[in-house]
């Protein structure tokens, strides 16, 4: 009697994995197989802290100037994890911008590792709408904080190709001067930067208004970047813009900055049009 | 009509009578040989060394079972319901888990030298004990950390504590026999001495080279031929029973080899295309071989709940639920299968079969070859169905199960009846 129960207890064990499993790699697979044979690589922008998702809006503008070429879409992620999806991606667009924002936007270590961990529930929630594997990124200013901090602690090679990360202004060492007194921030991203994605091209932006900084944050805590990124993705580029309007908060606005936008990230086109991996 | 009836009959007789005779000649063969390695001291000390850690093996086994079906982020149930569980300092319960292998290596390394020492007759076995259990912990683990490697390696465990054994009483016998004091300079000495060689050989098995040797040549396309199945199915239920720790592809799920990747990236573009690798390690090995783990040793845990000693039919119970789910360690120990002849020959028959039966059911297009993911810790035994998604393929499985168990039963009838090692 306590055989057949053990015998029948294991059966019926068996038959719900089954059952279950069998739902779960039906869906899984299904999902897989959109996002594999996926056209879509959208450039996912995030924000500076204390910004929200409208933060952007100038610079889609210009760059969707002078044809309205790549839909809009924005997330703000709330402190309870909860996404407020707005705008819509268009069918057939194979390079949408997407703005991902946070409720909680503000500054600080603690605070940013919040906002990753945030970014990598939107990107799941994201990568299950819209079925896309391929992206490039823009962040400005801590956003670039936020990429590096997903890149280095949730992003996995086999869900997402990041091809293209360019930051905007980006503290690595926040309000640091010297390359010489690391924060425990830089500290912690060099540690791990073994981990960012080897097929990586990073352009990492630095505004100067008065040959020391841009006006929030110093020239050398943008450069600190290098400690992270050199060596370990497959490229890694520092470019300085100057003049009147690269303050930290016009950066994004900034007409050499778009031009490299669209030199960079627009032109990973091929030819007929498709986004590049 | 009636004539060619009868011949046919007389000849199938014939036949059945021939490997009817030819079984009963290996299982007398190997039971023999069973005998024969048992009364080897050194086997007899760690087979009774392993029935007496076998609780601790137990808590241990079960805890790790919770794991990967509750407790880990990707356990198999949080996998399949979604469940979205915030389990406070799983990264430290993971550790926690790692830690409690290795003591059961170090619980085990002390009892085998308190068993072998006995049975050489040395009375102060404190030292030596003491020794060889901080020597595992000092092979496994050294200072502070989490082994991230295999701890499944019995054998290194056994034969270094034998060693230790060995050294410690010719030590006594011809060096130190007018010393009855078993904590004087010289034994310590000694143990020093065997402490620094677990400490240098930390190091060495510490290097993964062998391992990663063998996951690159399990890539190899050779293994998703015939005759490389064939190998492996062989080759895997005996390199665990010598108690050498396998590779992850051969113990689990080997999504990670090129054939089977390769097969995902196809189906997932096209799901009628033709699949570059129909038969490889994960098709046929772990979806038709695997059914309990390394040989096929579900079937075991079925046959002792049957079986007429209480003892037995306590392990098969004890056993069943982590068998379900891959995990042989119980069996391993509670039986033990440990460098048994009696219990070789079955595993090796048993891997073998669902090779073959796995191998031509994929061929003939009876079946579809597995090749979607499953979530991790997925029954062996459901492997072949969820991977590709067809029904058939429980059929295969309940035929292969149910061979394995008419293959394991004289055997397990044999090594129920003469447990000679007990005490």
């Amino acid at each position: 009697m306590r055989n057949k129960l053990i015998i029948i207890s294991s059966l019926v064990l068996m038959v719900i994995i089954g059952f279950f499993g069998h739902d779960w790699v039906t869906h899984t697979n299904n999902n897989q197989a959109k996002i594999q044979n996926s056209r879509m690589a959208p450039i996912i922008f995030i924000p500076g802290s204390s910004a929200t998702i409208n933060r952007f809006d100038n610079l889609l503008n210009k760059l969707n100037t002078p044809k309205s070429t790549h839909s809009i879409l924005k997330v703000q992620v709330n402190t309870d994890g909860k996404l407020v999806y707005s705008g819509h991606i268009r069918a057939n667009d194979e390079q949408p911008f997407i703005v991902i924002g946070f409720q909680n936007n503000q500054d600080g270590y603690d605070n940013i590792k919040k906002q990753y961990r945030w970014l990598n529930t939107a990107m799941a929630d994201l990568q299950e709408r819209y079925h896309f594997r391929n992206f490039q990124a823009i962040g400005h200013s801590n956003g670039g904080l936020i990429w590096t901090g997903f890149l280095e602690n949730y992003y996995s090679s086999d869900s997402f190709n990041m091809t293209t990360l360019m930051t905007l202004g980006t503290p690595y060492n926040f309000s640091e001067v010297t390359l010489a007194r690391r924060t425990v921030m830089l500290t912690d991203y060099i540690n791990k930067s073994k981990k960012l994605p080897k097929g990586l091209s990073v352009y990492s932006i630095a505004g100067t208004e008065d040959y020391t900084d841009d006006g929030i944050v110093p020239v050398q805590s943008v450069i600190a970047g290098k400690y992270i990124f050199q060596k370990h993705v497959k490229a890694y580029t520092q470019i300085t813009v100057s003049g009147s309007d690269a303050q930290h908060s016009s950066l994004p606005e900034n007409t050499e900055v778009v031009s490299l936008i669209q030199e960079y990230l627009l032109a990973n086109t091929d030819t007929t049009g498709r986004p590049t991996p | 009509m009636e004539l060619i009836i009868t011949h046919m009959f007389q000849n199938v007789n014939i036949v059945f009578q021939y490997w009817s005779d030819m079984s009963k000649k290996i299982i007398n063969i190997t039971a023999k040989l069973d005998r024969f390695v048992l009364k080897n001291r050194m086997v007899s000390a760690a087979l009774l060394a392993m029935q007496q850690t076998l609780p601790l093996l137990a808590i241990c086994v079960y805890a790790q079972l919770i794991s990967q079906l509750i407790l880990s982020p990707n356990a198999l149930f949080v996998t399949l319901f979604n469940w979205r569980l915030r389990i406070p300092a799983t990264f430290q319960l993971q550790e926690m888990l790692s830690l409690l292998e290795v003591f059961v290596l170090m619980i085990l390394a002390a009892t085998f030298t308190k068993q072998y020492l006995s049975i050489r007759q040395v009375t102060n076995t404190v030292l030596p004990t003491l020794t060889n259990f901080l020597g595992t912990y000092f092979l496994f683990l050294g200072k502070g950390q989490t082994p991230t490697y295999d701890t499944s390696q019995y054998l290194l465990v056994i034969l270094l504590s034998f060693i230790s054994c060995e050294s410690f009483y010719f030590y006594q016998k011809f060096i130190s026999r007018d010393n009855p004091q078993p904590f004087a300079i010289r034994f310590l000495i000694w143990a020093g001495f065997v402490l620094l060689i677990d400490v240098s050989l930390h190091f060495a098995i510490q290097r993964s080279v062998v391992r990663s040797a063998l996951s690159t040549l399990l890539s190899n396309n050779f293994f998703t031929t015939f005759i490389g199945l064939v190998i492996v199915s062989i080759v895997a239920p005996l390199l665990w029973w010598l108690g050498i720790g396998l590779p992850h592809e051969l113990i689990n799920n080997p999504s990670t080899i090129n054939a089977v990747i390769k097969n995902l990236d196809t189906i997932l573009t096209n799901t009628n295309a033709t699949l570059p690798y129909p038969t490889n390690l994960y098709s046929v090995y772990t979806a038709f071989s695997l059914f309990g783990g390394v040989g096929s040793t579900l079937a075991i845990s079925f046959i002792l709940l049957f079986s007429v000693r209480k003892k037995r039919q306590h392990l098969g119970m004890l056993s069943l639920l982590p068998s379900l789910f891959n995990s042989n360690q119980l069996l391993y120990f509670g039986l033990p299968i440990f460098l048994r002849p009696l219990l070789l020959v079955p595993m090796i028959m048993t891997s073998l079969l669902g090779t073959l039966i796995g191998y031509t059911a994929i061929v003939t297009h009876l079946i579809k070859p597995a090749t979607l993911s499953t979530p991790n810790t997925t029954p062996s035994s459901l492997i072949g169905f969820l991977g590709s998604n067809d029904s058939w393929s429980l059929l295969i499985t309940t035929i292969i199960f149910a061979l394995s168990v008419i293959i394991y039963r004289p055997f397990i009838a044999i090594e129920t009846s003469e447990v000679s090692y007990e005490k």
